[in-house]
């Protein structure tokens, strides 16, 4: 199947993992659904540099951070600090789960290291793809998960370790 | 506190709303509208293009047979042997089978025109089954999904008859392969790249050298847009060599054109790239 078909394909099946992978970065439905759709546009005219079909989830996820940062810039909202606040300010509460400790903890990490966790608990995707999708090498995906894991004290030799 | 996999049934719960939905699915069927609208242009210009060569070459063959040839030597040709064509909402296909006739090595004539009529029916299964399963995924959604192959005869001449069939993909950008069969026509075989060369000849150093300088040069003054540099950004690998059996055609004037698939070594916008080689970058090792 032709490239640009199967990233339309590819898009329609996952557009939930899009969605809310998008929402770690923006926080609110109204952003990480700008970022969404720029990061499908972004991708379908340049769906020629994707050289192998299998790349496509870290292609399409590294679009998505890129568009994010891009995207939250411009509108200044960086507040990884302000996770209550901004979520006060949505009016979903399906999406609302402030009560859980360990992901307030996470939205407080600095983004570099919230992306990883994310990513790698989350997403469930290998430290080679996080590294792609970051565009930092695998070592460094090592290094900042584990600073990622001792920061949220998260015990290493407890059943997080057996997912790395 | 919590552990990850509650949080990840959390995580998963989040779900892409109906407008956010729409509105992707908007995104895409404008985009592909605009690619539609240049692809409608671009396939009219080859169209034209292929007519003009179609001429072009057919008139010296003509004179050829006319004049200079012994009255029994069979002539060596192309012939259009099948046609199919199919247009259904917003797909369409269009295959043309060519057939290579004349040649005196029986066995290599039904050898190559049963593969060019393989590779035919094998690209009107492959759409048809790409009709399906795209239809299974967007219903009854218009779609734009195409596909073309043709022939485009590029040398014809005492020496050599030169076959380029291609087979074009559109579906929103379009993609292009090409398969190129280039026949002696006084010994009556069929050229391979490597065949064209001394036996230890390196032509892969000495034309993928000349290429890459080539590339520099027409990205400097032609606009071009080789990848001469890998960009690990974008999943970009920049050209290294050619392929052992790259392929290749002879032309009007005997020199060896070397050729690449769209996207391959360039942007979509560099078509499928050809390469002239100059007479004295290979004299050396030509047989």
């Amino acid at each position: 199947m032709h490239k640009k078909q199967l990233f339309e394909t590819y898009i329609m099946q996952n557009i939930d993992s899009a969605y809310r992978f998008a929402y770690t970065y923006a926080k609110n439905r109204e952003d990480a659904e700008d970022i969404v759709n720029e990061s499908v546009l972004k991708a379908i005219k340049s769906i020629n540099y994707l050289q192998k079909s299998e790349h496509i989830k870290p292609w399409f996820y590294r679009i998505i951070v890129n568009t994010a940062f891009t995207y939250l810039k411009r509108r200044s909202k960086i507040t990884y600090l302000d996770y209550e606040k901004s979520f006060a300010e949505t009016d979903g509460t399906e999406d609302d789960y402030s009560e859980l400790t360990l992901n307030s903890m996470i939205e407080k990490l600095e983004p570099k290291y919230k992306s990883i966790i994310v990513l790698r608990f989350l997403e469930d995707m290998s430290l080679k793809e996080i590294g792609q999708i970051l565009d930092i090498n695998e070592n460094t995906v090592k290094t900042r998960l584990y600073r990622a894991l001792k920061l949220l004290k998260i015990d290493m030799e407890g059943e997080v370790h057996e997912k790395i | 506190m919590k552990r990850f996999d509650d949080l990840k049934t959390e995580y998963e719960n989040i779900k892409a709303s109906d407008e956010l939905k729409g509105r992707v699915k908007n995104t895409m069927t404008r985009e592909d509208g605009k690619r539609n609208g240049l692809k409608i242009g671009l396939g009219l210009a080859a169209s034209l293009a292929i007519t003009a060569m179609l001429v072009v070459n057919f008139v010296p063959s003509l004179a050829y047979a006319m004049s200079d040839i012994p009255a029994f030597a069979p002539i060596i040709k192309v012939i259009t042997f099948g046609k199919y064509e199919n247009v259904d909402k917003g797909y369409s296909a269009k295959v043309v089978t060519p057939k290579i006739e004349g040649l005196l090595d029986k066995e290599l004539e039904k050898r190559l025109n049963d593969e060019l009529k393989e590779n035919a029916n094998a690209i009107i299964l492959a759409y048809e089954q790409d009709i399906r399963e795209l239809k299974e995924v967007f219903g009854e959604e218009t779609i734009h999904m195409g596909v073309e192959s043709d022939y485009i005869i590029k040398t014809d001449n005492e020496d050599i008859l030169a076959l380029d069939v291609y087979i074009l993909n559109v579906a929103g950008s379009s993609s292009t392969k090409h398969t190129f069969y280039t026949l002696d026509k006084k010994t009556g075989e069929l050229l391979n790249l490597k065949g064209l060369f001394k036996d230890n000849a390196d032509y892969v150093t000495v034309l993928s050298d000349y290429i890459k300088t080539e590339m520099i040069r027409r990205n400097n003054e032609e606009e071009g847009m080789f990848w001469v540099e890998s960009d690990p950004e974008m999943y970009l690998e920049a050209f290294q060599q050619i392929k052992t059996d790259q392929n290749f055609y002879i032309d009007e004037d005997g020199r060896i054109v070397i050729c690449f698939d769209k996207y391959d070594v360039a942007a979509g916008a560099q078509g499928s790239p050809e390469f002239v080689i100059p007479d004295n970058i290979v004299k050396a090792i030509l047989k």
